[in-house]
Parts: C-alpha cells; sequence; structure tokens
C-alpha cells in the first residue's frame, strides 16, 4: 500500500473521530440524539449544505466542462449558484405547510395525498429510484477516479473498493455524515479547491492573465457559446443550462424532503443569506480551475481529472492526498443520502404499499440494503464496460428527475385545480421527453437544451392532462388554501398559527359542530 | 474587464450579484415574519 | 347531571383571561369570549432505545412519543410529560377512534421514522415501550365576536398556548 492510501485511511479515521465526539457531546439524552443539528448555529448549517452538495460532480464534471467548453460552462455554474435561494423561496414555506396538513413523512408519498391517487405514487416511485441510482452511479465513477489518483491503482480496481467502501457505509449506518464531520469535510475541500484556483491565478497571471492565455490557445473558449461556438446563437441551449440547477432542484425527491423537515423559519433565514454567500464564492471556483487547466495541462487525457492532477502539481504529496481524501468522503457522503432516499422510496413507498402491506420493520430494512447492494453491483458492472463522464450521468440523471418531479410539485402548491391525470402526464411526458431528447441527441436538431425541452413537454402535458381528469377533491382544495397562507383571518393572528395543530383543530371542530369557514357561519 | 469579451462579461458577471440581492431579499422578507413570531411570544410571556 | 369520568389530564398553564388578553392584544379590533374547554386525547409511549452504537446515548436513552387519539398522528415529546387524575365531565372529551394496540403500532413506526430521517440510518435501535398513558389535553374554543364574516374561531392549547383557527 502506497503512503496516500494510508493518508486516506488516516482521514477516514480522524472524520470517524469527529462524528463519534460531537454525536457523544450532543447526545446527552435520547431527545437531542433524535433531534439532531438544532442547535447548530445558521452559519454551520450553510456551510454544511454547501459540503453536502459538493459532491463528485463539483470536484470532476463541473472542471472537466469547463476544460471542454471553456467560459460557456459557466452558465451550469450561475445555475447553482441560485439553485439553493429559489428552490427555498419558491417550495419552501408553501410546501412545508402543505406537507404538515396532508400528514406526508416521503415525498413520493406527498404527491400521492396531494393528487389523491395511487398511481401517482406507483409511477412517481419507479421514475425517481431509477434515476437517484442514476445520479448515485456518477458518484460511483467519481470515487473511483479519485481513488485512481489516490492509490495509483487501475481504474477498475479503483472502482470496485470505492464502491465496495461507499456500500458498506451506507449499510452500516452512515455515522461520518454527522453535521460536524460534514462542517469538516467542506472546510477542507473548501481550502483546498481555494488553493488551487488562488495558486493557478498567481500562475497564469490572474483572471486577465487567465483569459489573455485562454485567447491564446483559441479564442471561442472565451466565448459563451461555446469552444468552437459549437452553439453559436442557441439560447434554447443556454437558457437550459441555466435552468437545470438553478430550477432544477425543485425536482429532486431527496433535496424536496428537506423542506418538509424544517422545524423553524429562525435559523432558515440567516442559513439562506449564508447560502447565497457562500455559493457566490464556491460555486464558479471548481470551472475557474478547469480554465487553469486548459492552459497548465494541456495533454490531459481525461478532463475529469483536472482537479486530482493540479492538486499534485501545486501541492506537496501529502496536502494533495489530504484534498483527494476530502472529496472521495464527501462523494462517500452524498452517495450514501442519495442511496438511503432510494432505499427507503423503494421500500416504503413501493414494496410497503403496493408489493406486501403485512411487511415487518425488518423485512423492510432487508429490501432496503439487497436493493442498495444491487444498485452497487450493476453500477460496477455498467462503470467498468462503459464508464460515462461524470458530468453527462449526472446532467442526465438530474435533468430527467427534474423533468419528472419540478411541475407536479410547484403545482402541487401553486395551481388549485391541478389534479392526478395532469400529474401523470407531467411526470412521464417531461420525463420520456428528457430521456429521449438526450438519447435522440434532439438538441442539435432543436437547438434546444434537454432540460428545457423536457421542461416544456411537461408543462404542456400538465396542463392538457388536466382536462381528462377530476378536480381535487373539497379537502385538498382546502389544504391548498391554507397552505397558500390566504385565512380570512388578521395577519397577526395567522402568523403565528401553529400548523401543526391543523390535525387536532379539525377534530375539535367536527366535534363541538363549528364550522370551518366562518363566512357560512 | 479581465481581457474578457464585452458580451461575456455582461452576461456572466452580473449574476453573482443578482443572487446575492435575492438572497439578501429573501432575509429581509422572513426577518420580518420572525418579528411578528417574537411579537407574539414576548405578549404571550408578559401576560402571564 | 353530567357524568364524569376520572383520566390523566393536565395542568392549564392558560388560563381563560389569559388567553383573552393574548389573542385581544394580537388581534385589536376583535373581543374573544373563551369559556368552552374541551379534552382531547393523546396515547403517550415512553421508548426504552437499545444501544447499537457509539454514537447513540450511553445506555440507550429514551424516547417520548405521543399519539393523536383521533387522527393518529405522531410527535415527539421533549419531556416526561407530568399528569394528573381529575374527574371530567364526559361531554367534553373527545372519544378516541381506536385502540392500544393500533396506537402502539403508530408510535414505534414514528419513533423509528424519526430516527431513520434524522440520523441516516436504515436499521434503527431496537425499542421497548416503558411506560404508556393515555391522557387528554385541554384545549379552549376561543370564539371572536365581531359580525361575519370577520368573524372567526380558533382553538388554544390550553397547556402550550399554540392556537390553531377551527
Amino acid at each position: 500500500m502506497n503512503q496516500d492510501a494510508i493518508i486516506f485511511i488516516i482521514y477516514l479515521l480522524i472524520l470517524l473521530t469527529i462524528g463519534l465526539y460531537f454525536s457523544r457531546k450532543a447526545s446527552k439524552s435520547a431527545d437531542s440524539y433524535l433531534l439532531g443539528d438544532r442547535n447548530v448555529g445558521p452559519a454551520v448549517t450553510a456551510f454544511t449544505m454547501q459540503s453536502t452538495s459538493m459532491s463528485g460532480f463539483m470536484f470532476m464534471g463541473g472542471p472537466a466542462m469547463a476544460f471542454q467548453q471553456g467560459w460557456y460552462a459557466i452558465w451550469y455554474a450561475i445555475g447553482d449558484a441560485g439553485g439553493g435561494i429559489v428552490n427555498l423561496s419558491v417550495l419552501g414555506k408553501r410546501m412545508r405547510r402543505m406537507s404538515e396538513i396532508l400528514q406526508a413523512l416521503s415525498p413520493i408519498e406527498y404527491l400521492e395525498k396531494r393528487y389523491e391517487s395511487p398511481a401517482v405514487r406507483i409511477v412517481g416511485g419507479i421514475i425517481s429510484i431509477i434515476f437517484l441510482f442514476a445520479y448515485v452511479f456518477a458518484q460511483f465513477i467519481a470515487s473511483g477516479k479519485a481513488l485512481e489518483s489516490l492509490t495509483g491503482l487501475p481504474f477498475s480496481w479503483a472502482l470496485i473498493i470505492g464502491v465496495s467502501v461507499i456500500i458498506a457505509y451506507t449499510v452500516v449506518g452512515g455515522y461520518l455524515a454527522v453535521v460536524w464531520t460534514d462542517f469538516f469535510q467542506a472546510i477542507v475541500m473548501l481550502l483546498g479547491v481555494g488553493g488551487i484556483l488562488i495558486m493557478g491565478l498567481i500562475h497564469v497571471g490572474g483572471l486577465s492573465g487567465l483569459n489573455a492565455a485562454l485567447a491564446d490557445i483559441d479564442p471561442t473558449y472565451l466565448s459563451i457559446w461555446g469552444q468552437g461556438l459549437e452553439f453559436y446563437g442557441q439560447w434554447g441551449v443556454v437558457l437550459g443550462a441555466v435552468l437545470i440547477y438553478s430550477i432544477g432542484y425543485m425536482g429532486l425527491p431527496h433535496v424536496v424532503v428537506r423542506h418538509m423537515s424544517i422545524r423553524s423559519t429562525k435559523s432558515v433565514k440567516s442559513a439562506i443569506l449564508w447560502t447565497s454567500i457562500y455559493n457566490q464564492l464556491f460555486a464558479y471556483s471548481p470551472y475557474l480551475v478547469g480554465f487553469i487547466g486548459i492552459i497548465m495541462l494541456p495533454t490531459l487525457g481525461d478532463p475529469e481529472m483536472v482537479i486530482p492532477t493540479l492538486a499534485y502539481t501545486f501541492f506537496p504529496g501529502l496536502f494533495a492526498a489530504i484534498l483527494l481524501s476530502a472529496i472521495m468522503a464527501a462523494i462517500m457522503s452524498t452517495s450514501d443520502s442519495i442511496l438511503m432516499q432510494a432505499g427507503t422510496i423503494l421500500s416504503r413507498d413501493v414494496y410497503h404499499r403496493f408489493i406486501n402491506k403485512k411487511a415487518g420493520h425488518g423485512q423492510l430494512v432487508l429490501v432496503s440494503r439487497l436493493c442498495i447492494l444491487l444498485a452497487g453491483t450493476i453500477g460496477v458492472i455498467v462503470a467498468i464496460n462503459e464508464p460515462p463522464s461524470v458530468f453527462t450521468l449526472v446532467v442526465f440523471a438530474f435533468g430527467t428527475l427534474g423533468n419528472s418531479f419540478l411541475v407536479p410539485y410547484v403545482c402541487s402548491v401553486y395551481w388549485k385545480n391541478a389534479n392526478k391525470i395532469g400529474v401523470l402526464s407531467a411526470m412521464i411526458a417531461g420525463g420520456a421527453s428528457h430521456i429521449l431528447w438526450t438519447a435522440l441527441d434532439w438538441q442539435s436538431a432543436t437547438a434546444i437544451h434537454p432540460f428545457l425541452g423536457g421542461l416544456i413537454v411537461s408543462i404542456a402535458a400538465m396542463i392538457l392532462g388536466n382536462f381528462f381528469g377530476s378536480p381535487p377533491s373539497d379537502e385538498i382544495q382546502e389544504a391548498f388554501y391554507k397552505a397558500r397562507g390566504t385565512h380570512k383571518l388578521p395577519k397577526n393572528i395567522d402568523k403565528n398559527v401553529a400548523r401543526d395543530l391543523a390535525p387536532e383543530a379539525s377534530s375539535i371542530a367536527d366535534f363541538t359542530g363549528y364550522n370551518r369557514h366562518p363566512v357560512k357561519g | 474587464m479581465f481581457q474578457l469579451p464585452v458580451e461575456t462579461f455582461w452576461l456572466i458577471v452580473p449574476w453573482p450579484f443578482i443572487w446575492l440581492a435575492f438572497g439578501i431579499v429573501m432575509y429581509v422578507v422572513n426577518k420580518r415574519d420572525d418579528k411578528r413570531e417574537e411579537a407574539y411570544e414576548n405578549n404571550a410571556k408578559k401576560v402571564n | 347531571m353530567t357524568t364524569t369520568t376520572l383520566v390523566k389530564t393536565e395542568t392549564i398553564h392558560y388560563d381563560q383571561d389569559e388567553v383573552k388578553k393574548v389573542l385581544e392584544t394580537l388581534d385589536e379590533s376583535q373581543l374573544f369570549e373563551v369559556n368552552q374547554l374541551v379534552f382531547y386525547p393523546y396515547y403517550f409511549f415512553e421508548c426504552q432505545l437499545e444501544r447499537k452504537s457509539l454514537l447513540q446515548p450511553k445506555g440507550g436513552g429514551k424516547a417520548g412519543c405521543a399519539v393523536d387519539g383521533v387522527n393518529k398522528v405522531g410527535s415527539l415529546v421533549d419531556q416526561s410529560p407530568v399528569f394528573l387524575e381529575k374527574e371530567l365531565p364526559a361531554s367534553d372529551m373527545i372519544p378516541v377512534t381506536y385502540d392500544w394496540e393500533e396506537a402502539k403500532k403508530a408510535a414505534i413506526d414514528f419513533v423509528r421514522h424519526s430516527i431513520t430521517y434524522r440520523m441516516k440510518v436504515l436499521a434503527p435501535p431496537k425499542m421497548t415501550i416503558t411506560r404508556a398513558e393515555l391522557f387528554y389535553r385541554p384545549y379552549w374554543i376561543a370564539e371572536g365576536q365581531s359580525v361575519p364574516p370577520d368573524r372567526y374561531t380558533l382553538t388554544v392549547d390550553a397547556v402550550s398556548g399554540k392556537y390553531h383557527p377551527l
């Protein structure tokens, strides 16, 4: 075993120690153990959110895109830099209220209850499982590449080891994913990428020097239309590239689930502010590092290795190994969340709901574990035989999920009459058109990005399909008004309503005979 | 600026500021809501 | 004559006048009448968690869970609540809609779900129920006194002071 591999193992041990120390300190009682990170300040929360989104994509896919396309790649970064804020502002409070009223625990169950249709749950469940796994496959490939450069092993071996570590870690329990370890990780990675960026910029003579050098190689690197002006004048492509990460988050089940578990808006407001600051500082850095790669690594064979290669160029082996270990650990933590979400959807929303209603708890855990194991095996086989690029795979999986679920989630709280037929059409047509658009390369024919194409089809299908369904029941319509916050109540009273009392209030109203509509009474 | 073509500069560089401004606006909006909540809690305490 | 039943309930922290005062400061245009008290059933369970890994508190720790006796909605309870036994008029008590067995199942399911989601662990620890009670929480009915359509009615939790429109 070489020195860098040892550093990686030591790094994982340090993470484990930090996780253990802080969780034991925090878990004086079962309550704080259950309620977890409630007492962490907003700056740490935001930093942590940052680190969970810093996955294989950010360190491998983003720089690779920049390396190949030049400034055009920044469109993706722009979307990413604003995605978190857009997501919180559009869905945030309304979705939280709605899921409270509907008493939905998982993002797919939420759709079933809002649209009053088990078919929505089964279609949604299947789409989300398949594409969450595709999303995780990208992380698997990234882990193989990170371990390849850390250990010097051939890619296929590195991949098998990387995936085994991720699967074992997820099945055993995800103990590294404690707020404080995420925080520690975020600092190591931001310092690392920030360090590479600063060293690189000094080397090429600042941003102006960087651009001048890019122009010397190929002036079209500086255009917003891609290298060789590949997408010249194609606003449909540019718009899709921005939209995918700015609004696409609203269609990801594992991200949307956060709205459902927000406890208080008080720390959220500062977290929004911190996130918007961090994002402006760091969402663009990996892409800029990719530009530096164009100049400094003209002979690089695999564009996704820009960051690992530059790390070893600028830093002593030790620091580079620590940075790569952090990237690997981040990949593990991200994969763990997604695998957990996919496993839970499969066992609760599909297996328990439709296949075996009497399944006990132990059986459900077993089903999720088997499913995760199976996903790992398929992932390894596919990745060894024909590894797609991390960037392509992430954009594909992210785009399909976004096109399938964005419209259903947004309509669930913004369109009162949205019904099940509309939503089923939107999910199926949106997802399918994204898949076809990508697979058959309709982008070149139409000059429209697959995400934008899928979005348009999905919206159209929602509107058309809605004509064929019956309007939502009175309860759902009432829930809709409540989630929108348009009671006939004075503002001061309305602001402080304890939404979690909704079920009690409705039973008390039934019991006492008070009508729920003050106007009618 | 920064040796970038004019088009690229004006289409790219404003974005971080737009997002930042958006984040600040959302912060202010949420803060106003929280103040109302606090006012309620304080009232409740006084009455006690 | 109203029949009364001996049940477990909680101490009222917010009495009629306090509720009236708070609501009237919030909505200065409205007078409230707070006369009626209804009692809402909850099943309370205390679970002992088995210590499965180093991350969990020593001895496994306890978790409290209350399940709404009508709608079967679970919630985590921070501290072990104190109940007092009292004769309550049966006409003010909302009847439970399901039995202990179902309540127990719902509570365990809820605690498990909370652990799985919050801690990202696939297999939450084993738990045994160490305490189980059925208690009734008092809720005030606060009636606004303006003319419709401005009139509205709220229900106020007499223990926590939280409220919700009816």
